[in-house]
């Protein structure tokens, strides 16, 4: 798969400032102590208000974006990807209703991914190479998926698990993180594994065993067709399933916690937008990173990203 | 094939992650009395597949409680 010329050249996120203790409502769900903060991980959810739509939060990442990069040019934005599950209204697709929210041009494509944990990624080989293929010099991709408003607060699979959060990542054609080797995959016969017909399910235990069974084989393609070894990779940013699971994989790739973080216990697993976040907050080290995201299809998404200069 | 043992399981406990101390395993209770969850079970499953070269579906490890149920669910899945 090539890559496209887009690069990531900045990040903005939304965070709710609501947070929701996990701690207290663990014994009513038969959730331990010991297994919520050795296991699962989270002390604290983020919520959103309950009248605030995922277009709303896509629209305040945008925001923190532009504030840290006041030079995006918003008029010259040619492509425009929302990666969510939860859009409000089955029609139109929520781009469609960001792209009035800000004002972008008319000669901008716009699409929803309904894509889970493996989202960003998926976006980011679709919009580079869409990008690429358009010619467009600037691109948005957008996270936003409240869980909140499918997640049974009485699912003890589930309840603990997730926060609401939303990114915007610009993408254009200068320096940047240059997206590289990609690896995609979705298990078949496993679409059953995180689903929401009337609510929102999902096998804990046949995710576990999905994600330690291809994630650490999707990373060594990866790093095969990129012929990098594993200690040259600065940090192995791998969607937060859980902190129990982190630590497993953190075991099979053999890195450490420092280039594997798990940095999603104040506010949840964030779904999409995780690894934004760590991209955001993340690694500093120079060198290449690997994102890899994995959930729901159950499919997985891995690639390859470096700093380029020019 | 040889026949799998209790202890041939309880040596993949620490690979696993599970910390509990196999001596204290009485074979037929539920491993939920030694503080295995739903995610130990997870990771339990993953190091049989890795140990036995086995793959375990949903339907094979649903119920599976005591060590004596993994036990027999690998010799089934042995053949």
């Amino acid at each position: 798969m090539t890559a496209g010329s887009l690069r990531i050249n900045g990040i903005g996120r939304y965070l709710p400032s609501r947070r929701l203790p996990t701690r207290p409502r663990a014994g009513s769900l038969g959730i331990s102590v010991e297994l919520l903060e050795s296991k699962i991980g989270i002390t604290a959810q983020a919520v959103k208000d309950p009248d605030e739509t995922t277009t709303d939060m896509a629209e305040k990442a945008v925001a923190d974006l532009l504030d840290r990069h006041a030079d995006l040019p918003l008029d010259e934005v040619g492509l425009l990807c929302v990666v969510t599950q939860n859009p409000e209204q089955r029609i139109p697709h929520t781009a469609a209703l960001l792209h009035h929210r800000l004002g972008l041009p008319a000669r901008c494509m716009t699409f929803d991914i309904s894509q889970g944990c493996a989202g960003f990624v998926h976006g980011l080989a679709i919009a580079t190479s869409a990008g690429q293929r358009l010619g467009a010099r600037h691109a948005l991709l957008v996270t936003a998926d409240p869980y909140s408003e499918i997640v049974s607060p009485d699912d003890r699979e589930s309840a603990l698990l997730f926060g609401d959060a939303a990114t915007a990542t610009w993408l254009h054609d200068g320096p940047g993180l240059h997206v590289g080797a990609m690896n995609f995959g979705t298990v078949p016969g496993s679409s059953q594994v995180l689903t929401c017909r009337s609510g929102f399910a999902m096998q804990g235990r046949e995710v576990f065993l999905h994600a330690v069974r291809h994630v650490p084989a999707s990373i060594a393609t990866v790093l095969a067709e990129a012929g990098l070894r594993s200690d040259e990779i600065a940090a192995y940013l791998v969607h937060p399933g859980s902190l129990a699971l982190i630590r497993k994989l953190r075991s099979l790739l053999r890195v450490d916690e420092a280039r594997c973080p798990f940095a999603v216990a104040e506010y949840g697993n964030p779904v999409s937008s995780s690894i934004p976040l760590m991209l955001l907050d993340g690694p500093r080290n120079p060198g290449p990173l690997v994102l890899c995201g994995f959930g729901v299809g159950f499919s997985w998404g891995t690639c390859l990203v470096e700093e380029v200069a020019s | 094939m040889a026949m799998v043992e209790p202890n041939d399981i309880l040596e993949l406990f620490a690979s696993a992650g599970i910390d509990v101390d196999p001596q204290d395993v009485v074979h037929d209770e539920p491993l939920g009395r030694y503080g295995v969850d739903s995610m130990d079970v997870a990771g339990l499953i993953f190091e049989i597949e890795r140990r036995y070269g086995l793959t375990v579906h949903p339907e094979d490890s649903a119920g599976l409680s005591t060590l004596e149920d993994v036990t027999a669910l690998v010799n089934r899945l042995q053949g």
